[in-house]
């Protein structure tokens, strides 16, 4: 029991990695969070259905389509809504998050009432692993999610655009005085957010099921990734986002599947209190 | 008395008089928003003083609501105990699990406390579902009685409506009085720059867990009176959502304005009543509004509320004065 | 009066304060300059209490005080001003130094809350402490006013205003003059200096080489978080070392 319990955590938390991945961008750029993050999360899982069951494409197709349709919908949310929001308070910024949050729920309700069961995107081959037998999408999910976040380091290490990202995240307006434009640059950084939870989506979907309620918990365990992780952190983001699938799959295989979701509350709770900046986030000092 | 002293006066009249007389000449179903609006507007007060005035933000207000609507319903069922203890004891069960929650948490700030009620919000809604024993988990409490005004059961939508608002009264004359109390100041101060707050003296910690204390007992009353109002209730009634749906009310109503806060909360709830069970596009729709609204209202309706007296007292110097000059 | 010995302060990899140790004492005032970066700034957070001392002690008077918060510290009668300006933007002059007068008074909250006549007569004394607050930095006429529509200097003042109403033991001015033009500076000393000659022992951080070493009884140089000289305004403005460190910076920072 015990690898298949860690295979599915491992695979949860790749997921929460991702989508916690969002919030931790956006987070450090503009020091807001984004509650659409579980929801968007939804809307890409659906998407994928969309694409893979209507278009019959295949998995690398599929993942192409969503990178594209999230990257045009966090440009497109920028552009019509957040711009004017960058400097808002926090809760005017939670609050128009959240209004966000409930047009996809609702707007993906219209279309999809019913949970939908994905097709077998990913394969059905069991693989033997450690002694254990784990089916194919597994190792596409936990797979798929690790070549994003290498793609997102290298972006971010290597490339003009994405060191701009870092510097405008790091003080805006030093990186503004540096000629980097920061309007797109922080238009970047949504998208990018948008676009790693809708592919988080379109990879659990067939691992499980799709259904229209699913954002809101998966957001609000992917944000607590990310605090217990750092939310200041890219790395404590996605091992916080492991940690948490792991744990919370473990205690629910052997301790009660009933209090699972309160495994991510208790350890978020606890580290918030013992140290809100998380496992790997650094205390910013208070400028006085 | 000036022009705008007439005004303004005239206009609080012409409020209350609406809100006395709304149930005898309103039908049924828009009592019973009423009733809602009036049990929402405590919560929400709340939840402004704790934002508005101490610059915190909680989404667990949902908790504390229900620890108050569990505390009076289950003391109900289980001991006979009336109404009237019922909301005194829910009073203090939230107030105490507020105090709780606040000492601990209210070290770290801002966005770090919105998770931790988060959190709390969760758990103490899982805590509903799965203790079966103490909470009846996933049944809820059934058959919660109505409160007794000697031999009168206060049990239809009129007379609840009548006993909310009487509530809501006694509320909001406190929420104003601590507003502009000492306690009022040190809160506007730790809201505005919390390192200067401490740095006069203020104990800005002590403020925090206060205003927090304060959120909590009001949503707890607020708990207690819809569970003897609507004498059932379940965990589902006490998600997270419901914290958003009060700190949106808050928001909205421009969290230093009473008067922004009530209209707020009645527009809202009104709207979240109709669309209850009716449909995804006006979620949708509900969604986009709430969008919009914090991107071109994010004060709130409040600043603009205060301007209405001023406005209506110019609209009449206005016309006073033409006819004056076609004289 | 007040005296911090051997305060080191880290920050992550950096060392901001090395083993500095100062004393102020009664009815002086007491400079401390230095290059941007060089400490200053964290060391009037750690003696207000914002941050904990990695290592050394903070005195007031012969109570040890190291560690305590920001609000207990005010209470002990230490207060201070900001460097980037700090004020209640959501109030008004008089409500600014209001509120720290309220701090002062002893009502308790439930008979403020009850309107009791205890609470309305104190208000009286809050207010009128406020007043003679504002008086003293010459904001009183402007008492109307919220407190973002004033001018720069005139928030200073009014910084110092409120700090004054906590009825402070040392007044603690982080950059009292930076940012300002020539007239406004020379009001602003002379406020400085009238406090110093009532007797008020003050703690001074500036850039303004000649403010301080016009004002000041001693003088504390910092650089890269240690001291390299403390004395009166003269012997610190001919120590080499100070010269050198100076000259190391840019040119802008030399004389004021």
């Amino acid at each position: 029991m015990l690898p298949q319990l860690l295979a599915q955590g491992i695979a949860t938390g790749a997921v929460y990695a991702l989508v916690g991945l969002g919030f931790t961008l956006v987070f450090r750029t503009l020091n807001q969070v984004i509650f659409s993050q579980g929801h968007v999360f939804m809307a890409g899982s659906f998407l994928g259905y969309a694409i893979v069951s209507r278009l019959h494409l295949g998995p690398i197709a599929a993942i192409l389509l969503i990178t594209a349709a999230g990257f045009l919908f966090g440009v497109v949310l920028d552009r019509l809504a957040f711009r004017k929001l960058y400097d808002a308070d926090h809760m005017t910024f939670v609050i128009a998050t959240i209004g966000v949050g409930i047009v996809l729920q609702n707007g993906i309700r219209i279309v999809y009432p019913e949970p939908v069961k994905f097709p077998p995107v990913f394969g059905t081959e069991l693989y033997n692993f450690g002694g254990a037998r784990i089916a194919e999408p597994y190792f596409w999910v936990v797979g798929v999610a690790l070549l994003l976040v290498i793609a997102l380091h290298l972006f971010f290490t290597y490339t003009r655009q994405g060191r701009a990202l870092r510097a405008v995240a790091a003080d805006r307006v030093v990186a503004s005085t540096m000629g980097i434009n920061v309007n797109l640059s922080i238009r970047m950084t949504f998208a990018i957010s948008v676009t790693v939870a809708a592919i988080g989506g379109l990879l659990i979907g067939p691992l499980y099921y799709a259904s229209f309620d699913m954002g809101e918990m998966v957001g609000l365990k992917a944000f607590s990734a990310a605090i217990i992780g750092g939310i200041n952190s890219v790395p404590g983001t996605i091992l916080g986002g492991v940690i948490l699938g792991v744990l919370e799959n473990l205690s629910a295989g052997y301790i009660s599947s009933d209090y699972k979701d309160a495994v991510a509350f208790a350890i978020l709770i606890a580290m918030l209190l013992v140290r809100p900046h998380g496992l790997l986030g650094r205390v910013r000092p208070t400028k006085v | 008395m000036s022009v705008s002293q007439m005004t303004k006066t005239s206009y609080y009249a012409l409020v209350l008089g609406i809100i006395l007389l709304f149930p005898i000449l309103a039908p049924n179903y828009l009592i019973h928003i009423g009733v809602y609006v009036a049990i929402n507007s405590i919560a929400v007060l709340g939840l402004g003083i704790l934002g508005g005035f101490a610059g915190q933000t909680s989404l667990g207000q949902a908790a504390f609501y229900g620890i108050g609507a569990y505390t009076s319903a289950l003391l109900a069922i289980n001991y006979n105990v009336p109404f009237w203890i019922g909301l005194v004891a829910a009073a203090v069960v939230a107030g105490v699990a507020g105090l709780l929650v606040g000492v601990p948490t209210l070290r770290v700030s801002g966005l770090y406390l919105v998770m931790t009620t988060i959190g709390i919000n969760e758990i103490v809604w899982l805590f509903m579902m799965n203790s079966t024993t103490v909470t009846h988990g996933s049944q809820g409490v059934l058959q919660i009685p109505p409160p007794m005004l000697g031999s009168i059961t206060v049990s239809s939508g009129r007379s609840y409506y009548y006993l909310a608002i009487v509530f809501l009264a006694m509320f909001l004359v406190l929420t104003l009085r601590i507003m502009r109390s000492r306690l009022g100041w040190y809160f506007r101060a730790l809201s505005d720059s919390e390192i200067a707050a401490s740095m006069v003296g203020v104990d800005t910690v002590r403020s925090k867990v206060i205003a927090f204390v304060i959120s909590a007992v009001w949503a707890g009353v607020a708990g207690a009176l819809y569970a003897h109002y609507v004498g059932y209730i379940h965990p589902d009634n006490f998600k997270l959502d419901v914290s958003v749906m009060f700190l949106t009310m808050a928001v909205f109503g421009g969290q230093r304005s009473v008067a922004g806060m009530l209209l707020a909360t009645l527009v809202l709830t009104g709207s979240t009543e109709y669309l209850r069970n009716i449909g995804e596009y006006r979620m949708v729709a509900y969604g986009l509004f709430l969008l919009w609204g914090m991107i071109y209202m994010p004060n709130g309706i409040g600043p603009y509320l205060d301007r209405i007296p001023q406005l209506i007292g110019n609209w009449f110097r206005a016309k006073s004065s033409k006819g004056v000059e076609s004289a | 009066m007040i005296r911090a010995e051997g305060l080191t302060m880290n920050f992550g990899g950096l060392v901001a304060l090395n083993d500095v140790s100062l004393e102020v004492q009664p009815g002086e005032l007491f400079s401390v300059i230095g290059p941007n970066g060089s400490g200053k700034s964290t060391l009037f957070n750690v003696i207000t209490g914002i941050y904990r001392p990695v290592r050394g002690n903070v005195y007031l008077g012969d109570q040890q005080v190291t560690g305590l918060s920001s609000t207990q510290l005010n209470r002990l009668g230490v207060a201070r001003t900001f460097q980037n300006i700090r004020l209640f933007v959501s109030m008004t002059v008089f409500e600014n130094v209001m509120v720290a007068s309220m701090v002062r008074s002893q009502v308790s909250v439930l008979s403020d809350i009850l309107w009791l006549s205890r609470a309305k007569s104190s208000l009286k004394e809050v207010g009128a402490r406020a007043r003679l607050a504002l008086d003293m930095v010459g904001l009183w006429d402007k008492a109307e006013l919220p407190a973002t529509k004033l001018s720069y200097g005139d928030q200073k003042r009014l910084e110092i205003a409120r700090a004054l109403v906590t009825e402070p033991k040392v007044l603690l001015l982080d950059e009292p003059v930076a940012g300002l033009n020539a007239d406004e500076r020379i009001a602003i000393t002379q406020l400085v200096t009238r406090l110093h000659k009532g007797g008020l022992p003050i703690l001074l951080i500036e850039h303004d080489m000649r403010m301080v070493m016009g004002i000041s009884d001693r003088v504390m140089v910092l650089h890269y978080g240690r001291c390299i000289a403390l004395g009166s305004p003269n012997e610190v403005a001919n120590n080499p070392n100070v010269i050198s460190a100076y000259l190391g910076e840019s040119e802008t920072e030399a004389v004021g």
